[in-house]
């Protein structure tokens, strides 16, 4: 039997493995008819192995696992494959032939046509394939087959039956199960990939759908590949871009950057992104583009080409435009706000403000721009400021701060501010509100005053409830009058404290007052001090409403008036001394009124005359004199308004005598009536002396008056008093009363105010003299300055000190006038001297130098104060030194000199100069030397050749006698002819004659003036003036000869003298001109009238000789040419830079210059242009230049004549001209100049262009005409607009040729020339523009279209940032609605929020990456896992300007958890078939080897190791059941699934106790269960075998502990309810802790399981979402299993439809 | 060869196995010592003398070790990486000794260095005559640097 099933245990072992070939097949299958037909070429095999090693019964009667292969390959692989399958088993059954023949045929087609119909009945409905199915399946194959054993032959069917037929039934229907689970895994893990694959594939369906470009290039650039997007996004056929290079899509100026980029990426060999770049659409407009690129690489490593995608980014490009506008925009905002706006960084820097700011602060925005605020800030506020600005760094808003600024005026304005941190720069709006705070103020002072005056009056006040009569609140004076502190007069009632005797009265009052009668009152009472002593006060009382339902109060006021009442009677008792003084008095007192007497004292009667009575019964009035009683009125409104007064008056007696009188006269009260006093004193006496004093002043009035100097009188303060006519007359007016002379600024400023304090003691003063202009002071004063010289004393009063300042001032302007007149001459004169060519020097009588002037220094060569050292001799030669004396002598005495002589200069050089000596003093001498050096040098040489001349006197005479001049000689001074040569007789007509004297020179040789009948003056004759020591020479001298014939004479006269310098001599030589004087004459009028008009040409006239010397030119060819005489002349060398230059700017060669050309030629030319550079001159000169030929009698040319005609002006003019032509008519915009009547006077080559019109077809045209919206009816007005404006700019549209609009921009600027005006209109075609344009707006709505629309999430952030400008965070600034969909967080309320708000975190989710692309790193993408969404993303960021970043994401969870599945799968897969290799085989290869030892055994008699090699092949045989079993139960977790239902745990474990029960009590292991009431809903047996096993678990390996014991609890409740098995058994050392819930895994190779317990415990609850961990602190600790099971918790509707199975 | 009896480690955590070599090398009358481990830490801690080996006596280092592969607590790839990894012994020649022939595991056995791969075959006398060649290889013709 053991051999039976070993041998069928062998076999279908053997089937198993060749199982797992199967799954292969199945992965590799490429074609599911051929995957069929493999599979049944395998399964065929597998039968046919099976039955070459079958078990053999008997001959021909063999049983193997064929039945198995065949039901089991029908069942999974269908016909097809069972088909082959059957058909090679059949065949191989065929040749074995036997007894069994028959059976196997019929086993083979059962099995086939069983597995066949099974997967009929449930493949191919979907059925998932059980264990207990599989084990149906073989049970019905293998009962079919053992009722197929009675087809064997009669006897044989039994004996098998009864050999085989329980294995068969136990065994194979097992077998069945086991290779049809792992066939059925292998199918499901197919379908995984399956479906993986079906992913992948979808996902390239979406790339290709993608709206970016997918495309490849060569390395040449050359398209391969571009996915349809491309057709999407630029409308090319996709056969148009494959095979052509990339270069002719994009624009010219990007491809460079791309051919860069392509090559970068080939450089680093990695992706690189970001490029943008423009692509021109089919339609040719243009789009942008960013890409991103990889090299792709063969095997070798080189690149093959690039794989790139692109996105059409033009919509963002115009966004990112369209932004800038609105930059623009809110930038216009905030200049004009009229809210006070600014930004500010973080340190607290200004970086914008609005004008407002000028306003509010005063300084210009240059000034605050870039300071720091908080210079301004009020250092009171600092404080607060600061705290506000860290409050600001933490990124929050401050809404209603205030603080003070400095205004540039130095005062502080109050500035309310509103301020929004936006990352490092602060938004703030703020306000003035100075004026706000000020009213504050005002409030705030006017309470305190209220509360100040409350507490602080004077009188005392108290607060009193009318009714109750309880005080409210007093002050303390009120208090203190009381006898009371204020805490003691606190509601207390103010009858309490009232005399009693006061109360009712009081009482009455109120009561009136309450009743409304009277408003208030007043009343005299008394108040009880404590002490019992009474005061009196005044008190006065006024109802008071605090608020209008308040219970009526009333104010007291009270003041003391116990003092007063006593005062009241010390007045009663003194009244009476005072009337005893009053009729006592020294003084007459009258007391009355206006109407009548009321009292007169004795003294007053007496003086008067009248009785009392008499007096009483009199007018006030009646005592006057009348001259004085017409005064009374006046003096009574004076009295009335001062309340007293002094004056004088005359009294009259009652016997008509008069009394002086001074009266004193006061108001009083008499009697209880307003009354005056009067005081009255004789002053009889003292009148008289007045009279005599003011006599005497009158006198020293009129002294004082009439001085002829100013005088001026001041009182002590200096306050002037008095001042005379000639003060006056001085100053031009007087003083005011309240000028006081000591304060004078001016008379200050002169340094003078020590000089009044002299004066106030009384000195005499004498003032230097000082320059004053009272205007300077006063206003009122004229505007004379004067001179003034003044002297001051005082005059003492009493007391000795001065009472009287008198000042006494003389006019000394004149004078000084005249001084500074002199000075200032005095002043012109030594500036000349110090710039006079002449040495001037001044010395003193012994020679030293006292003054030097410069050029005196640069003729000695000495330095001004080296000459001042020394003397005259010093400067001069020993030989000089006497000559010197001379002169100084001469000078001496006469006054005069002038001589000439040697001096040294400095560097010992010996010069001469010429001295001109003046005296100027006795003691002082002006010398003024000129050097001669020079001149002297060349006397000097004249000299010498005179010498020379006489040696040769006698070749001289000889010579003359020959020379074709009269030479003719006189003795001087007699005048007697000495000498006459040949042709002088001729010429005279005469030889030497006797008696000629030089009286009658003339006469005797009959001299006449030229042209008249007189004689040649004598004094004029040459000959004469030669006597005189004159040398002559006229041209005028006519001589008769004695034949009668005239000759003209032109006449040489020269004195003769000897060694000593004496004329001894004169001498004439003459010739005949009479011919030449003749043409002369003619000549030089025609000359002189052509040099001054050649002179004054405004053109340049040169005039060169045949050597090309110029002969002649005239002042404007010098100026011109800028030439000096001598340079043109070729007398002083010229620049060699000086040349002329052609009239295109060249140099003009030499060859071609006029004057060689004229020469070279022979011929002249006329205006040719010709430029001269002056290298002194910044501009060229340009002109026009004429140039002829003269000629002599021959034809020779013997001069040129050339003339310049200045043309730079007009030159530079035709060139700016030229230019500006030029300019406007190739401007880009057109131009019109437009008449005020509208029509077009002038337009520009564009203008012409842009209308399609001809300029003379324009120019036709009015600018109505052209203008869509202009009628000729506004033009009037429009014109009158642009003339008031003058320039205005707007859009307007203008019609073309053909009729077409186009949309225009006009700048029209007015101008005006002269009388004339013109609208200059300049107009920009801006078609392109408008288009741009509307192109911006429809695609910005593409783009919201789209960014609304797109299927990924999309989110734009910007940065966020610290005071210190640390990014901290980032805030959403915009999604689009799938940011919802992806991330499942609100999309509306999402922009705004920070990143750490939004996804509630510490920290910004992926900051420090974001952040890298917002700060200009490359754009990327990655997928990752986001903890706090609990979902997977791809995201790619990007950043579309600096600061910001915008994430493209989408949720790729779904995904992710399918990858994750798959993996498990795969890895579980992975340990299944290294279970399958090693487990499974190994027990193998024990029994078979085991079984090798057992016939070696036999053989060799050892029966001792017979039963120990058995027991390792039932070891073996053991193992691999309960390996099987185990498989079998783990692959029905989650498989096999029983209908759910409720269970209690307390159930659960109780069954699980019980089926360890054997275990527990073999081991005597103590169980401990507490546990509540658990209902689970799942599957029950799952549920029971997850406890059973843990338990069993624990009691297998619970070591040797001697009291074992296992607890079974819960901790926690709902969902997170955590179960825990806890034993105190051998515990798990911690290394191999994670390796338990492995399959297979088995830590202890001793004990009995497979190591599946806890793998099977671990899915079960994972089943149900749960967890499952251990705790154990290592070997020999116990150990404590823990675990979760939420689904099987939560009693869901979803848990109970779908079941346990998630 | 110094003339000691060579030393096996022989690591199998099947004791029916552990019997199956530890006849054949007895049967091939090569010279040696056998020393059995049944599992992966226990072939570490002999190795590294530690645990229940420290006394390295009595524990002498193992001229060749003859490793199964599926074992427990530690795999035998993982003892093979960490024997190879130590420098100490990382000469002594590992023989893999298994009963799988699945191309992944053989092909992890030579990357983690294992000197030799041996399948354990199904039948006793294969299996003898592989133990005899192994005998013949390993232990009297190859030459060892101790």
């Amino acid at each position: 039997m053991v051999a039976t099933i070993l041998e069928l245990t062998y076999n279908l072992a053997l089937l198993v493995a060749l199982s797992v070939l199967s799954g292969f097949i199945r992965q590799r299958r490429s074609h599911p008819a051929w995957g069929a037909i493999l599979q049944g070429l395998l399964f065929g095999g597998a039968a046919v192995i099976g039955m070459m090693k079958p078990l053999v019964l008997g001959p021909g009667l063999i049983f193997d696992g064929r039945s198995v292969m065949l039901s089991l390959c029908g069942l999974f692989f269908g016909p097809v494959a069972v088909g082959v399958a059957g058909v090679i088993a059949l065949l191989y059954r065929t040749l074995l032939g036997g007894t069994g023949f028959h059976m196997g045929g019929l086993v083979i087609a059962s099995s086939a046509l069983l597995g066949l119909g099974f997967h009929h009945l449930w493949l191919r409905r979907g059925q998932s394939l059980t264990a207990g199915r599989l084990w149906r399946l073989g049970l019905l194959v293998h009962v079919v087959m053992i009722l197929l054993m009675f087809t064997l032959p009669a006897g044989t069917g039994l004996v098998v039956i009864k050999r085989l037929g329980l294995p068969i039934l136990l065994a194979y229907p097992l077998v069945t199960v086991l290779i049809g689970k792992v066939l059925a895994s292998q199918e499901a893990g197919m379908r995984s990939v399956a479906a993986l694959k079906e992913s992948e594939a979808k996902h390239r369906l979406l790339i290709e759908n993608s709206h970016d470009i997918i495309y490849t290039l060569t390395p040449e650039g050359v398209f391969t590949f571009v996915s349809p997007a491309w057709t999407a996004l630029l409308g090319h056929p996709i056969n148009q871009v494959v095979g052509q290079p990339f270069e002719p899509f994009l624009h010219r100026d990007d491809v460079a950057l791309c051919q860069a980029w392509l090559q970068k990426v080939i450089e680093t060999g990695e992706r690189q992104e970001g490029v943008e770049y423009r692509v021109q659409h089919l339609d040719g407009s243009w789009r942008w583009h960013t890409s991103s690129a990889v090299p792709t690489r063969n095997e070798k490593g080189s690149v093959t080409g690039f794989e790139g995608t692109a996105r059409d980014i033009t919509e963002r490009k115009a966004a990112e435009e369209a932004l800038h506008e609105k930059n623009a925009e809110l930038e216009r905002y905030f200049s004009s706000s009229l809210d006070l706006l600014c930004i500010a960084d973080a340190g607290g820097h200004f970086i914008r403000l609005n004008p407002e700011w000028e306003k509010a602060l005063g300084y210009s925005l240059q000034d605050l721009e870039g300071r720091s605020f908080l210079e301004l800030v009020h250092p009171e506020d600092m404080e607060g400021t600061l705290a506000a600005m860290s409050k600001l760094g933490a990124q929050e808003q401050v809404l209603s701060f205030e603080n003070r600024y400095r205004c540039k005026d130095g005062s502080y304005r109050w500035i309310e501010w509103r301020s929004q941190p936006q990352g490092n720069l602060v938004y703030a709006a703020a306000r003035d509100i100075t004026e706000r705070k000020q009213a504050e103020d005002a409030l705030r002072s006017s309470e305190n005053r209220f509360k100040t005056m409350f507490n602080e009056a004077p009188l005392g006040i108290a607060l009193i409830d009318s009714c109750t009569g309880h005080i409210h609140a007093v002050n303390p004076v009120f208090a203190h009058i009381a006898g009371r502190s204020t805490e003691e007069m606190a509601d207390i009632n103010w009858i309490d404290i009232t005399h009693p005797d006061d109360v009712q009265e009081d009482l009455d009052n109120m009561a009136r007052m309450n009743a409304g009668e009277i408003p208030g009152f007043q009343m005299r009472k008394r108040y009880l001090h404590p002490d019992g002593e009474a005061v009196w006060i005044h008190m006065t009382i006024a109802p008071v409403r605090v608020e209008a339902h308040a219970a009526p109060r009333h104010l007291c006021m009270i003041m003391d008036i116990t003092e007063r009442n006593r005062t009241d009677e010390a007045l009663r008792e003194s009244e009476q001394k005072y009337r005893a003084l009053f009729d006592g008095a020294g003084d007459a007192i009258f007391i009355h009124n206006a109407e009548r007497m009321l009292a007169v004292n004795p003294l007053a009667c007496e003086r008067l005359g009248y009785t009392q009575p008499e007096l009483l019964a009199m007018p006030p009035s009646a005592v006057d004199t009348p001259e004085q009683s017409q005064y009374v009125p006046e003096r009574t409104a004076s009295l009335l308004a001062q309340g007293h007064l002094t004056f004088e008056t005359e009294h009259q007696r009652k016997n008509g005598s008069r009394v002086p009188t001074e009266a004193i006269s006061r108001m009083i009260t008499w009697e209880g009536h307003p009354a005056i006093m009067s005081i009255c004193r004789d002053i009889t006496e003292r009148k008289q002396a007045q009279d005599a004093l003011d006599a005497e002043s009158a006198a020293l009035t009129s002294v004082i008056d009439n001085n002829p100097l100013s005088i001026q009188v001041l009182d002590r303060e200096g306050r002037t008093l008095k001042t005379n006519r000639a003060h006056t007359t001085l100053f031009g007016a007087t003083p005011p009363p309240d000028y006081s002379v000591f304060s004078d600024p001016l008379v200050e400023a002169q340094g003078l105010s020590a000089l009044w304090e002299k004066l106030r003691v009384g000195e005499v003063v004498f003032f230097p003299e000082f320059h004053y202009n009272a205007h300077d002071l006063l206003p009122e004063f004229p505007d004379v300055p004067v001179w003034v010289r003044m002297v001051g004393f005082s005059i003492l009063g009493k007391d000795g000190q001065p009472e009287r300042n008198v000042l006494m001032h003389e006019d000394v302007t004149q004078q000084r006038l005249a001084e500074q007149a002199l000075r200032e001459s005095e002043a012109q004169f030594r500036s000349y001297v110090d710039h006079a060519p002449i040495g001037v020097f001044v010395c003193d009588e012994k020679g030293r130098y006292l003054q030097v002037n410069p050029a005196a220094t640069t003729i000695t060569g000495y330095a001004s104060e080296e000459l001042l050292a020394l003397s005259i001799p010093d400067t001069l030669p020993p030989e000089s030194v006497a000559f010197a004396a001379n002169a100084f002598k001469d000078v001496t005495e006469t006054g005069r000199t002038s001589a000439e002589f040697a001096f040294r200069r400095k560097n010992g050089q010996i010069g001469m100069w010429a001295l001109e000596g003046v005296r100027l003093s006795p003691t002082r001498f002006m010398g003024l030397v000129t050097d001669i050096t020079e001149r002297k040098k060349a006397e000097e040489e004249l000299t010498h050749s005179k010498e020379a001349l006489m040696r040769q006197n006698a070749v001289l005479s000889a010579l003359l006698k020959s020379i074709p001049i009269g030479v003719f000689m006189v003795e001087a001074p007699s005048g007697k002819p000495l000498v006459a040569n040949e042709m002088a007789c001729e010429l005279l007509g005469r030889g030497i004659l006797p008696n000629v004297s030089k009286e009658n020179l003339s006469e005797v040789y009959s001299s006449y003036k030229m042209d008249t009948q007189d004689r040649y003056p004598l004094e004029e004759m040459p000959i004469i003036r030669g006597m005189n020591g004159e040398a002559s020479h006229v041209d005028d001298m006519m001589v008769e000869r004695p034949d009668g014939t005239q000759a003209l004479l032109e006449v040489f006269g020269s004195p003769v003298t000897d060694d000593q310098g004496r004329v001894w001599a004169s001498v004439v030589s003459f010739l005949d001109i009479t011919e030449r004087k003749v043409a002369e004459q003619a000549l030089g009028e025609s000359e002189q009238k052509y040099r001054t008009l050649i002179d004054h040409l405004s053109a340049g006239i040169v005039v060169h000789g045949p050597d090309t010397g110029i002969l002649l030119s005239n002042g404007m060819a010098s100026t011109l040419l800028g030439l000096t005489a001598e340079q043109m002349q070729g007398k002083t060398a010229m620049d060699p830079r000086w040349c002329f230059l052609e009239e295109d700017g060249s140099a003009m060669p030499l060859s071609e210059y006029p004057v060689n050309r004229v020469f070279a030629s022979g011929e002249g030319f006329q205006s040719q242009v010709v430029g001269i550079r002056h290298p002194e001159r910044a501009e060229l000169t340009w002109v026009l230049c004429n140039a002829y030929p003269v000629r002599d009698a021959k034809g020779w040319v013997v001069q040129a004549v050339i003339t310049f005609t200045d043309i730079t002006d007009r030159r530079r003019a035709e060139e700016a001209l030229r230019l500006t032509r030029f300019s406007i008519e190739n401007a880009s915009d057109s131009m019109y100049w437009v008449t005020p009547d509208g029509r077009i006077l002038d337009v520009n080559e564009t203008g012409c262009r842009s209308l399609g019109y001809s300029r003379t077809e324009l120019l036709a045209l009015t600018v109505p005409e052209l203008d869509v919206y202009l009628d000729a009816g506004d033009w009037p007005g429009h014109f009158a607009e642009l003339r008031q404006l003058g320039s205005m700019t707007f859009e307007s549209e203008q019609r073309h040729r053909d009729g077409r609009l186009i949309p225009v921009e006009v700048v029209e600027n007015y101008l005006k020339f002269g009388e004339e005006e013109w609208n200059c209109a300049i107009i920009r075609d801006i078609t392109d523009r408008k288009q741009a344009e509307e192109a911006l707006h429809l695609s910005e709505q593409k783009f919201r279209t789209l960014f609304e629309n797109l299927t990924e999430g999309v989110a734009l952030h910007e940065l966020v940032r610290d005071v210190a400008g640390k990014i901290l965070d980032y805030r959403l600034l915009d999604v689009n609605p799938a940011y919802q969909h992806h991330t499942g967080l609100e999309a509306l309320t999402a922009p705004g929020r920070l990143g750490t708000e939004i996804y509630e975190t510490e920290v910004p989710p992926f900051l420090e990456e974001f952040s890298q692309v917002a700060l200009g790193g490359e754009p990327y993408a990655f997928e990752t896992f986001f903890p706090p969404l609990d979902k997977h993303f791809r995201i790619s960021v990007i950043s579309p300007k600096p600061g910001q970043f915008a994430t493209v994401f989408e949720d790729i969870t779904d995904r992710k958890r399918r990858e994750e599945e798959l993996k498990q799968k795969n890895a579980e897969m992975e340990r299944f078939t290294y279970m399958i290799s090693h487990d499974l085989k190994s027990p193998l290869v024990t029994v078979r080897t085991f079984l090798g030892y057992l016939e070696q055994d036999l053989e060799q008699g050892k029966a001792e190791r017979v039963v120990k090699d058995m027991g390792f092949i039932r070891d073996a045989t053991g193992k691999m059941g309960r390996l099987l079993e185990d498989l079998l139960e783990v692959s029905r977790v989650g498989r096999v699934v029983n209908p759910l239902v409720r269970v209690t745990l307390a159930d659960l474990i109780q069954e699980a106790l019980a089926a360890v029960a054997v275990a527990i009590s073999t081991r005597g292991v103590a169980i401990q269960v507490e546990v509540p009431l658990v209902t689970f809903l799942g599957d029950r047996p799952r549920l029971e075998e997850l406890w059973q096993n843990l338990v069993e678990n624990a009691v297998k390996y619970m070591g040797d502990q001697p009291c074992p014991r296992i607890e079974l609890g819960v901790e926690g409740t709902g969902a997170d309810t955590v179960f825990f098995v806890r034993d105190n058994g051998q515990g798990i050392d911690p290394r191999f802790q994670d390796k338990v819930f492995g399959l297979f895994e088995q830590l202890d190779t001793a004990s009995e399981g497979t190591g599946l317990g806890l793998a099977l415990v671990k899915r079960i609850v994972e089943l149900y979402e749960g967890r499952i961990w251990l705790e154990s602190e290592g070997l020999g600790q116990g150990t404590c299993f823990r675990f979760t099971l939420p689904l099987a918790l939560k009693v869901t509707p979803k848990n109970r439809k779908e079941g346990a199975r998630p | 060869m110094t003339g000691e009896p060579f030393l096996i480690l022989l690591v199998e955590d099947d004791p029916a196995h552990a019997e199956i070599v530890r006849r054949n090398l007895e049967d091939s009358r090569v010279a040696n010592r056998l020393v059995h481990v049944s599992d992966g830490q226990e072939a570490l801690d002999y190795l590294f003398h530690q645990g229940a080996y420290t006394d390295s006596e009595k524990f002498p280092r193992p001229g060749m070790v003859l490793l199964d592969l599926r074992l427990p607590k530690v795999d035998g790839l993982e003892v093979l990486k960490r024997a190879k990894a130590d420098p100490s012994l990382s000469s002594i020649p590992i023989v893999i000794l298994t009963t799988s022939a699945t191309e992944s595991d053989m092909a992890r056995a030579y990357e983690c260095q294992a000197n030799s791969y041996l399948v354990k075959p199904v039948d006793l006398a294969n299996f003898t005559a592989m133990m005899e060649a192994f005998g013949f290889y390993w232990l009297a013709w190859n030459k060892y640097p101790y």
